[in-house]
């Protein structure tokens, strides 16, 4: 709709900047001008900053990238490599050194001689081993032997378990524990022999655990055995 | 429009655009924020990796140590249970070590076999043999000492009777004995290595380390058997018969220990024999025999002698030395007589016998230099050859007769009743209970030759020799 004001000249409210009109004008234009300015200022400063450093950063970590990642194969490959070593030594400490021991248990049967000591034979040596351990007795293995001591003094059994326990003559303490209790029983007299009387025994014993036996190698090493 | 109309409109505008630009700012606050979050995880994930980075050469080291060892890894615990080689060094111990195998068979027991642990496969293995015990100890010491990892979990040992040992001379007790071999179970990743920069010049870098690391894994807990070291067989009964035939016999420890001694030289000389058999020239040929002839010659000589003294006396020992080393030697005598049947014995088996005899002769052990003598004197005959080898023939026959002559001599008993010896007279002596002088006979062959206090010289058979009283 068009308005024709046909007042005359005179008449006409004289036209005047309309100052309510421009402040609020001027108001709207500043609020959202700096509105917009502060926009800018974040997209184009603070955003832009921000990104042009994790640039620099994402450069630097894919110039590290390659590097850990052949950081992280030598580790696997150590890893590979190392439960070789592992299992090595896993099986390792489970062992009993049967050249050794029964050597050990030579040398206390040498050192009974007729007549002045045990002497002793065996009929069989029966060694069973069991790495893993049982809640048994013997759990861990346990040597048998049916042995003999040809002496008419039956105490000469005893001499001969006690010699097995004998740190100064033998090793046999790091790997056994103790002999079971000393029995005996008297054979009929051979007078075709010498030594006519002979008394039979069983010999019975345990293995200690592994744990055990590497702790007492390390006793037997720092005492210079 | 009224005015009321545009306050609205622009109000509208005014605000609309200003919500805008909120969203905006909002929007882009919380980009900001992300990429603040992403910039400090940036910094951690380039931390962090600087940190990994950084303890690079020091994993490299570890991974070229690793490597530089891991033959001798392989070797200890391999990848394959290789069960063939196993078998064969199984068999080649058993000779070396003197045990006679029975039997072998893989294990039945149901828990061996199992992989364990997911790091490694037990592989079990049952032998049967028969051997005294140093032997057994000395097969289960090669097995212990392996390269690869072996281990016995148990071993059974039944002593042979006395009876079947004074049939066979030797100890076969039986033994039956479970060994255990590994076979490493690799992981599915298992990774091939990587390329590892100026690797050569690193590992040499790194050459004590890798000696150290590799000494340690061949120092797994070994042995080293030394032998039985004059100890007795502890599964041979050691009682000895209450009637000892003769009272020079050794003790039954000695007597086994002395025919050990006798089968380790028997051992040798069929050693030398083959070799002198295989020997690649006649130089080398000649060597090999004359060290034969040497080893034969002086082993006679000690069983004439323990024969003639009687030191052996335990059957089994009796037996051991006669399969052992009597029976062999002889046969490896005619052997090697029919090999120079044409010939005669060599130079160095003479020398060594006219040796062995001067020092008989020396020692007053007449009997035992003819022995020796004895060995040799048929071939002699066959001596012709060069100047040097009829010289020692001769030689020979002139130490046999001198060994003779005095064992003559030395068995002719007289008793020497007294002597005069005057400044001025001829010297007298009585013997046998009559007086004799210089130049009379005493019996068939022997002449008074002089007189000398306490001792007489004698002519006997073309020799002067002197007996003492």
């Amino acid at each position: 709709m068009i308005t024709i004001n046909l007042l005359p000249n005179e008449y006409r409210r004289k036209a005047r900047s309309p100052i309510g009109v421009m402040t609020a004008i001027a108001a709207a234009v500043l609020v959202n001008t700096s509105l917009f300015a502060y926009y800018g200022y974040l997209e184009f400063g603070t955003s832009a900053n921000i990104e042009t450093s994790r640039s620099v950063l994402q450069l630097d970590l894919d110039g590290l990238k390659s590097q850990v990642a052949y950081h992280k194969a030598l580790q696997k490959e150590i890893q590979t490599r190392s439960a070789r070593e592992k299992t090595l030594s896993e099986i390792t400490r489970n062992r009993v050194l049967w050249t050794k021991t029964l050597d050990e248990l030579l040398d206390v049967v040498h050192e009974g001689r007729e007549g002045i000591e045990h002497f002793v034979w065996f009929e069989d040596i029966d060694v069973k081993l069991e790495p893993s351990g049982g809640s048994s007795r013997g759990g861990y293995g346990r040597l048998k032997a049916a042995g003999h001591s040809g002496s008419e003094d039956y105490d000469q059994v005893a001499n001969f378990l006690e010699d097995i326990e004998g740190r100064d003559i033998s090793g046999l303490w790091q790997i056994f524990g103790k002999p079971q209790a000393p029995q005996a029983r008297i054979n009929d007299a051979d007078e075709d022999l010498i030594p006519s009387v002979n008394w039979s025994f069983p010999l019975t014993i345990d293995l200690l655990s592994p744990d055990e036996r590497v702790a007492n190698r390390s006793v037997a090493e720092e005492a210079g055995q | 429009m009224s005015e009321k109309k545009f306050w609205t409109r622009f109000g509208g505008v005014t605000a609309a655009i200003a919500l805008g630009a909120g969203y905006l700012i909002y929007a882009e606050f919380g980009q900001i924020e992300a990429a603040r979050a992403q910039l400090a995880q940036l910094r951690t994930d380039i931390k962090t990796a600087r940190d990994t980075v950084r303890k690079t050469p020091e994993v490299e080291r570890e991974v070229i140590v690793l490597r530089e060892i891991s033959d001798r890894i392989r070797e200890v615990l391999p990848d394959t249970k290789d069960l063939l080689n196993v078998i064969r060094d199984f068999q080649d111990y058993s000779k070396e070590a003197g045990v006679k195998p029975s039997a072998f068979r893989p294990s039945t027991d149901p828990g061996k076999g199992r992989r364990q642990q997911g790091a490694f496969e037990k592989v079990g293995y049952q032998l049967t043999m028969t051997g005294d015990s140093f032997q057994f100890l000395e097969f289960l010491n090669k097995i212990e000492t392996h390269s690869r990892f072996m281990a016995v979990s148990s071993f059974k040992v039944n002593a042979a009777s006395r009876k079947a040992l004074e049939e066979d001379g030797v100890a076969k007790h039986r033994i039956q004995m479970e060994v255990e071999t590994y076979k490493y179970v690799q992981p599915s990743a298992e990774t091939t290595g990587v390329e590892i920069n100026g690797y050569e010049r690193k590992r040499d870098l790194l050459a004590g380390e890798i000696a150290r690391r590799r000494d340690a894994l061949t120092t797994l807990e070994t042995y080293r058997y030394r032998g039985p070291r004059g100890r007795r067989d502890p599964l041979i009964d050691p009682r000895v018969p209450a009637q000892v035939d003769d009272p020079n016999a050794w003790t039954v420890q000695r007597q086994m220990e002395e025919v050990d001694e006798l089968v380790r030289r028997m051992a040798e000389a069929q050693r030398y024999w083959d070799a002198s058999n295989s020997a690649p020239s006649v130089l080398e040929r000649m060597v090999q025999r004359s060290e034969l002839e040497k080893v034969i010659t002086l082993l006679d000589e000690d069983i004439r002698r323990i024969e003639r003294e009687n030191r052996i006396s335990y059957k089994p020992a009796e037996k051991r030395l006669s399969l052992g080393v009597t029976e062999p030697l002889a046969e490896l005598r005619l052997t090697l007589a029919k090999s120079k049947a044409d010939s005669g014995p060599s130079e160095v088996q003479m020398q060594t016998v006219g040796d062995l005899m001067v020092a008989h002769i020396d020692a007053g052990d007449y009997g035992m230099a003819l022995d020796a003598f004895k060995a040799l004197a048929d071939e002699l005959e066959l001596v012709k050859g060069p100047e040097e080898r009829a010289r020692l023939a001769d030689w020979l026959r002139l130490l046999a007769d001198d060994a003779r002559t005095l064992r003559d001599f030395a068995a002719i008993e007289m008793v020497v009743g007294g002597y005069a010896l005057h400044e001025g007279y001829a010297p007298v002596v009585i013997v046998n209970g009559k007086t004799r002088s210089v130049g009379d006979p005493v019996g068939d062959e022997l002449i008074v030759h002089d007189v000398r206090p306490n001792e007489i010289d004698f002519i006997f058979r073309g020799a002067i020799l002197t007996r003492v009283f």
